[in-house]
């Protein structure tokens, strides 16, 4: 089982330096993703899923973080250990991401193509091919994200699309060469639900079209149900729960994820949903058992003062909780 | 696309700046305290001779009728005639100004590169020992005024050591290159002279950086915070997360949109430089423009007060236009005016 893994997220801790300590965000993450395989990563907004992303890459600047333990194994190979050389390897030609706003993941004072072709022409993939060849690879990834007049955008800055147009050009930045995993980090969030749908179609059949392995960080339970195989609820730095999508929906076990679809509005009435209660904690002085205790409804001693594994229950469904 | 359209428009808005930066020159020359023909003939100067100076000059007129006058002759190239040096403005401008302009040359590329490059190093090691340094060197370069530095300047090299000649244009005894441009070094080169060149240039050098000092420093820490705070940006870290060469996104994709804000304050550190020139001019004993403006304010020599700074306006009316055209270029979203 654990072989097929193409990636393997052990125990990941990471901690941001700030003011006087550090910021102990993530707090022993596991998450494997098998070959093909769609992974959804659900939490509240600040629970860590874009870092724990991030880190897949390395692209935190070093500056801003410390990592005390845990390891990410890519193809068996663990990436926190790898060298300059090695890890731009990983990120030229086998992963690639999709980040959070396509405001800010574009550069203001580059054209789209000036961007997209330094992406080519340091990938794996467009290395060493003529510039028209670069050119041509560039405008196919604008035509395969539905954007016609890819001749027009290639010259365009980023200032002068729209929101939904922006959203595409990063999609189509991170399928432009052959990848063996995408990393999605909530694509659409920041559009509208119409382009969002679109978006998220355009991105699934990508994905299936070229047998990429997919992790897909989103808010929303109901695009995780439509688009993923597997979900991980996180919560505040840790896995709290993980299993088949199915399974999730089917027999929810840990009351975060309990509370999360109680929150999820739903057609039919009864107004907004009750949702949980509090906020996520300090992560400078997190509590010491179970980080969710302090909002859990079935607090008990034992969750204040150790910190529950995360278990499997059965068929593959794993569960970080003392009290199910 | 619009670029052209966007300088001739700069241009334009210039030229009404300008010609309010005349009217303005030309009232305050007048308004300040003192009789220009007292001043201009001295204490024994009988009453008639006095008041025919006045006639000449249109000094009896109103304002207006002599503004006329005098921007007439302004925008024939006459600026009237000195008082002080009995030779005319423009002549004694052109003399002038080559000096002024050699020194600030030199310092404006010290400016521009120096605190790009000064920047740079300083965000690559942030908050380490080398950031710390550069960070008092740019504190003491804000607070010190620049005749401090230049004052130190000359102790150390002059005095002190002896390494570098400072004061004047040339070391006694070199014979001043053909006049081309009135530039030293570059005459030099031209004529071929190199060892008039190299103490022309050494000359400079002092005086250069010590006008240069204090804004390069400033625009150093504008360039490393804005590094500093684009380099966690989403589109560094997506470059970063392509695998694009750290080397490349430093010198691009970072470096650019981190000058915006520099640039504009460089533009206005370079443009003040001239007026900044007088001390460092006075000090160096530099044959320069500024030092030659001074001297007509203290003997209220209207015609080379109004001269003086009306090349300086122009200048930095003329700097400004550079800097928003270097502005435009570096951002998309000036020049584009955002939307479609």
């Amino acid at each position: 089982m654990a072989d097929d893994k193409i990636l393997e997220i052990k125990d990941l801790k990471l901690w941001y330096k700030v003011y006087k300590g550090y910021s102990k965000v993530l707090d022993g993450v596991n998450i494997g993703v098998h070959k093909g395989e769609k992974v959804g990563i659900v939490g509240e907004a600040g629970c860590g899923k874009t870092t724990t992303v991030k880190s897949i890459l390395n692209v935190i600047p070093e500056y801003q973080y410390i990592i005390p333990d845990g390891e990410i194994f890519y193809k068996g190979k663990d990436i926190l250990k790898m060298n300059m050389k090695e890890i731009n390897q990983v990120r030229s030609g086998e992963i690639s991401m999709i980040y959070q706003e396509p405001a800010n993941a574009l550069n203001p004072v580059f054209t789209i193509g000036q961007q997209m072709m330094d992406v080519v022409n340091y990938s794996k993939q467009g290395k060493g091919k003529n510039k028209a060849e670069q050119k041509e690879m560039v405008l196919q990834a604008i035509r395969d994200v539905f954007i016609p007049d890819p001749e027009r955008i290639f010259d365009y800055y980023p200032n002068q699309l729209s929101g939904g147009m922006k959203q595409r050009i990063c999609i189509a930045m991170a399928i432009m060469t052959q990848r063996d995993m995408m990393i999605a980090d909530e694509p659409g969030t920041a559009l509208d639900v119409t382009i969002q749908d679109q978006v998220h179609k355009t991105l699934n059949r990508l994905v299936e079209e070229r047998n990429m392995s997919l992790i897909m960080i989103t808010h929303s339970l109901g695009v995780a149900r439509e688009l993923t195989d597997s979900i991980h609820v996180m919560y505040a730095g840790t896995v709290v729960e993980s299993a088949k999508t199915e399974d999730v929906f089917k027999d929810t076990l840990h009351p975060y994820t309990v509370g999360l679809m109680e929150a999820v509005p739903r057609l039919g009435g009864g107004g907004i949903q009750s949702g949980i209660y509090g906020a996520i904690p300090d992560y400078q002085y997190p509590p010491n058992g179970c980080r969710f205790a302090p909002r859990c409804s079935r607090v008990t001693e034992q969750c204040q003062n150790c910190k529950p594994e995360l278990k499997d229950v059965g068929g593959g469904h794993k569960v970080a909780c003392f009290n199910l | 696309m619009n670029l052209k359209k966007f300088i001739i428009h700069r241009i334009l808005l210039s030229i009404v700046v300008i010609i309010g930066l005349s009217i303005v020159i030309f009232s305050i020359a007048r308004i300040v305290p003192g009789d220009p023909a007292r001043m201009a003939l001295g204490a024994t100067a009988t009453k008639e001779a006095l008041e025919n100076f006045r006639i000449e000059n249109h000094l009896n007129e109103s304002l207006p009728v002599q503004y006329f006058y005098w921007i007439t002759g302004v925008l024939q190239g006459n600026f009237g005639m000195s008082t002080t040096t009995d030779r005319a403005v423009a002549k004694d401008i052109l003399q002038f100004l080559p000096a002024t302009v050699e020194v600030v040359f030199f310092s404006t590329l010290l400016l521009i590169f120096g605190s790009i490059l000064i920047g740079k190093l300083a965000a690559k090691h942030k908050d380490t020992v080398i950031d710390g340094i550069l960070r008092v060197f740019s504190y003491a370069g804000v607070a010190m005024p620049g005749f401090v530095v230049a004052i130190l300047l000359l102790l150390l090299f002059g005095y002190m050591w002896q390494v570098i000649p400072v004061l004047g244009r040339l070391s006694p005894g070199m014979t001043a290159p053909a006049h081309i441009t009135g530039l030293y070094v570059l005459d030099a080169l031209l004529t071929g002279k190199f060892a008039v060149a190299w103490d022309a240039f050494l000359h400079i050098s002092i005086p250069a950086v010590a006008l240069a000092l204090g804004g390069m420093f400033q625009d150093a820490r504008l360039v490393r915070n804005a590094m500093v705070e684009n380099s966690s940006k989403d589109y560094l870290v997506a470059m970063k997360g392509y695998g694009v060469p750290e080397k490349v996104m430093n010198n691009k994709y970072l470096l650019k949109p981190s000058l915006i804000p520099a640039v504009s304050c460089m533009g206005m550190d370079i443009a003040s430089l001239m007026g900044n020139a007088f001390l460092i001019e006075t000090i160096f004993s530099w044959p320069g423009i500024s030092k030659y403006g001074l001297s007509a304010m203290l003997a209220k020599d209207l015609n080379a007060i109004s001269g003086v700074i009306m090349v300086f306006g122009v200048v930095f009316v003329a700097v400004n236009i550079i800097v928003d055209i270097v502005v435009a270029y570096l951002d998309p979203r000036i020049r584009l005016g955002g939307g479609n």
